[in-house]
């Protein structure tokens, strides 16, 4: 009886050991953060999985530039900026690289990395634009 | 029944720990398949990375070295790109080639006059597809400034007039000369040189390790601490968010040309910035996209863009004259993608199907 028991609460420790190492493994490669950078300072870190809300950041400097981020379950985007090109918000949302989203007449900048350190999507660079 | 409870716990956190063990061996096993990598948890600082943005030669610019010198090498990198950016820069400043431009004649310092050479070494070799008195030509179509337009005909031939890299005299001291109707831009070439030098100024400081993308010319120094090569992503021309596929690299810049990078469109036509030089308008001669891989920044940032006006047939001509010194990755119109026998076994493609190899 004893015995039945002592193998019924090992079972359950393991799967729950398992499915809880299992998460937090998962967790580690699968979700990315974003960072947020204004002329090379960051300014803004975003665990993007973790985001359940939309909610907007406004980005005001000196020169009148004005960039408005938005991050929700969705992923992150520059919604609104009074730059000539509107490079950064035709880009839309993105979730993951390797591409960051770029305001590059403001100097404002959004990159993508995995949360375990490396680099989004297991590049080190990206050639194109 | 406390006593089950606890060996129970005991042994389950055994069963945990050596499931713990397994998971954990799998990220550096798929990462170095052969490469003796250090084992267990110490980590060093040759395995920590510094990362650090700047905005300089109108566009974004990122520098990672790795080990306990790169803080002094990357800020040593951001100085000596905005010195640089300051001496090429034609439209601000008092730099070597706006004195140039504007005097018609100019003693160069060390770098500009290295540049130069190199420059119109490159459109002796490309037969003057890479050209640096094509600027007249870009301003007409609004490159520079954004305002674009489509130049009329009459307009472009009188301005082709002037575009021939040959009209520029440079002399063994540094001593620049062009005649009064011709402008000179580095631009083409000036982000491949500053790469090269930003290795250098890498090595210099101590740093063995690092990698740099200046606005998606990207050059990396040795591999990675691991001991595994760098992997470089190639933007898939026809879908910007996605790449192509990946070069695996060691010691080597990939810079990239495509018609995809900088546009407008003006009544459904689709004019992009790579300008030959023989017509005054943008490559039309089948390719979408030129990735050069090579040692040398300059030369790579020169012919990527050559090579894109060649066209496919005679970009291959040319690898096969040149190819001890890059090897590249051609995207056509249709995104047939044809690399040089050098990539076998480096590059992939992203969709897992097997590219065209030009041989020599």
């Amino acid at each position: 009886m004893k015995k039945r028991l002592l193998i019924i609460l090992l079972v359950l420790v393991v799967i729950c050991g398992g499915a809880g190492f299992y998460w937090w493994n998962s967790r580690g490669a699968d979700e990315t953060i974003a960072t947020v950078e204004v002329d090379g300072e960051v300014r803004y870190t975003f665990h993007l999985d973790e985001i359940t809300d939309t909610k907007t950041y406004e980005i005001k400097q000196a020169d009148g530039a004005e960039n408005t981020i938005k991050v929700s379950p969705e992923g992150i985007a520059v919604t609104h900026a009074n730059c000539p090109d509107q490079v950064c918000v035709k880009q839309g949302f993105h979730k993951h690289g390797p591409q960051p989203i770029v305001c590059l007449p403001h100097k404002v900048s959004i990159r993508f990395a995995s949360a375990d350190g490396g680099t989004s999507g297991d590049l080190d660079a990206m050639t194109g634009q | 029944m406390n006593k089950f409870a606890i060996s129970a716990a005991l042994i389950a956190m055994l069963a945990l720990s050596g499931c713990a063990q397994d998971a954990a061996d799998q990220p550096s096993a798929d990462s170095a398949a052969v490469s003796a990598t250090s084992e267990g948890s110490t980590t060093t600082a040759a395995d920590e990375s510094q990362s650090k943005e700047l905005y300089a030669m109108d566009t974004v610019m990122t520098l990672t070295a790795y080990g306990p010198n790169a803080t002094k090498a990357l800020d040593d990198a951001a100085a000596d790109i905005e010195r640089l950016d300051a001496l090429f820069s034609i439209s601000s400043g008092n730099g070597d080639i706006k004195a140039l431009n504007d005097n018609k004649s100019a003693d160069l310092s060390k770098d500009s006059r290295v540049l130069l050479k190199r420059a119109l070494e490159i459109a002796k070799d490309t037969g003057g597809l890479f050209d640096v008195t094509i600027e007249p030509v870009m301003e007409a179509w609004g490159f520079p400034t954004k305002d674009f337009r489509v130049p009329e005909d009459s307009e472009l031939s009188e301005l082709l007039s002037h575009v021939d890299y040959k009209q520029v005299q440079l002399d063994d001291d540094g001593h620049a000369t062009i005649p009064a109707d011709v402008e000179i831009d580095l631009g083409g070439i000036a982000k491949g040189y500053t790469s090269s030098q930003v290795m250098d100024i890498f090595k210099e400081d101590g740093v063995t390790s690092g990698i740099i993308s200046l606005g998606g010319n990207v050059q990396a120094l040795g591999v990675k601490p691991d001991g595994s090569l760098w992997r470089v992503g190639i933007q898939d021309p026809a879908d910007t968010a996605n790449i192509l596929g990946t070069v695996e690299v060691e010691d080597k810049c990939v810079i990239t040309s495509g018609g995809y990078q900088r546009y407008f469109e003006e009544n459904g036509v689709h004019y992009h910035h790579i300008i030959d030089p023989r017509t005054g308008y943008p490559a039309n001669n089948g390719l979408t996209s030129v990735s050069i891989v090579s040692d040398d920044g300059t030369l790579a940032d020169g012919l990527s863009t050559s090579l894109f006006i060649m066209g496919k047939d005679d970009a291959i001509k040319f690898w096969q004259k040149h190819k001890d010194e890059f090897d590249a990755i051609l995207v056509d119109d249709d995104g047939n993608v044809t690399i040089t026998e050098g990539l076998e076994g480096t590059f992939t493609l992203a969709d897992g199907s097997t590219p065209e190899v030009a041989r020599s």
